[in-house]
């Protein structure tokens, strides 16, 4: 590397650290968080076909990736034909469902600081595994500026080798009409997360039950339906981690 | 905050990268039992009795105690092979008039992974066939970051 910063998780040479195993490398981006909102809904949701509510505005001029759960109901809320969270590139909203009422419900924004929807691509440098990584005390914490370098809580630290940061190997939009495939040139099946999008809106992402499954190859991820029929364009993050291998 | 690391990309001044005043999902690599871990489970044929409906049957293949003190997001991958294909959270094996899923939940002492048949109509029994998928893997990842709730199961709605 010409110029940067790359550092490995501890017990791993940072030679041969797979991409996967750098809990910091200046090429590429991570699953950074850009806001952690734990807020409520307002009391009175009357649902309106078509019709949304402001949640919180974000003002990051692009879409982000996000996620919401409800701790009310508890459990994710996605988003899927015309309803559920949704963002554009300044405020996070609400397309009233018929079926749930959320009225009052309180709910954890977590919106990342990564533009789903853009085109990006990080270099590949290493993805064949030569040492599992194992932590042995020797490396960097960053603290998240509140002095307390003792303490074995690592959100106390944005930055630390002991623990897996997720780096992001691709973002961008396909088109499905059943199925949709993305390449990666990985090497081996990664691990994804993808929601719905269109022109000016990009869905939360639902981490616990992901309207699309996936087949994956070396090289390619295909979405396929979880249960409905997919149709229509899908942003996605291909990480850098494997699904066959656990470092 | 005074003191940190911000990197760019080369030209950009966009801090898209990384920005240590900013907090990441991050797994623990120093826990044990380890907070990221690929196992195999294999479902049993389990009954929706009629006798319970419309109470769900459900067994836990897979648990284990995080040992963070708050219930923590986490996400999980189902290798299924039959189909060739991973699910994100949880698979549907069937769904219609019965669900059968497999899927997870979390509290703040443990992770589980459960398999769970939902019979809506309460007609007569229902036997789940997911016994014949054979073995399922999955790959989990337990941040340590909360997910902001009690429990955190992942088809209440």
């Amino acid at each position: 590397m010409a110029n940067g910063i790359t550092v490995s998780q501890e017990g791993i040479d940072v030679r041969q650290a797979l991409d996967s195993q750098k809990v910091l490398d200046s090429r590429w981006r991570y699953f950074e968080i850009a806001f952690e909102v734990d807020m409520s809904l307002p009391p009175s949701i009357v649902y309106s076909s078509g019709k949304s509510i402001d949640v919180f505005t974000h003002g990051l001029g692009f879409l982000p990736a996000f996620d919401c759960y409800d701790v009310t109901s508890g459990a994710y809320i996605g988003y899927d034909a015309g309803v559920g969270m949704a963002s554009d590139t300044d405020k996070i909203y609400l397309m009233i469902e018929s079926i749930t009422n959320r009225s009052n419900h309180k709910i954890l924004l977590r919106i990342y600081n990564v533009p789903i929807t853009e085109e990006y691509e990080a270099p590949i440098r290493q993805t064949f595994l030569s040492k599992k990584s194992a932590p042995n005390g020797i490396g960097i914490k960053i603290n998240d500026g509140s002095g307390e370098f003792d303490s074995s809580d690592i959100r106390k630290y944005p930055l630390t080798t002991s623990a897996k940061a997720l780096a992001i190997q691709k973002t961008g939009i396909v088109v499905a009409s059943g199925t949709a495939t993305i390449t990666h040139g990985l090497g081996s099946p990664p691990l994804f997360l993808a929601a719905y999008t269109g022109p000016n809106f990009v869905g939360a992402l639902n981490l616990g039950k992901m309207p699309f499954m996936a087949r994956s190859t070396g090289d390619t991820v295909t979405l396929i339906p979880a249960q409905n029929t997919i149709v229509g364009p899908i942003a996605y993050i291909v990480f850098k981690d494997f699904g066959e291998i656990a470092i | 905050m005074k003191y940190g690391i911000i990197t760019a990309q080369k030209s950009v001044e966009e801090t898209l990268q990384l920005d240590t005043r900013k907090a990441r999902l991050q797994i623990d690599l120093t826990r044990d039992p380890e907070h990221l871990q690929i196992i195999n489970v294999k479902a049993t044929a389990i009954v929706a009795r009629l006798a319970t409906w419309p109470a769900p049957a459900e067994e836990v293949l897979f648990t284990m105690k995080h040992n963070l003190g708050y219930t923590p997001k986490v996400l999980v991958y189902f290798f299924i092979p039959s189909v060739q294909a991973y699910a994100v959270g949880t698979y549907f094996y069937q769904y219609g008039t019965a669900d059968d899923i497999f899927t997870y939940s979390v509290t703040d002492t443990s992770f589980s992974i459960i398999h769970r048949l939902t019979d809506y109509f309460g007609f007569f029994d229902v036997t789940s066939t997911a016994n014949t998928l054979g073995d399922i893997r999955v790959k989990f990842l337990i941040f340590s970051n909360p997910v902001g709730a009690v429990t955190n199961d992942a088809t209440d709605t």
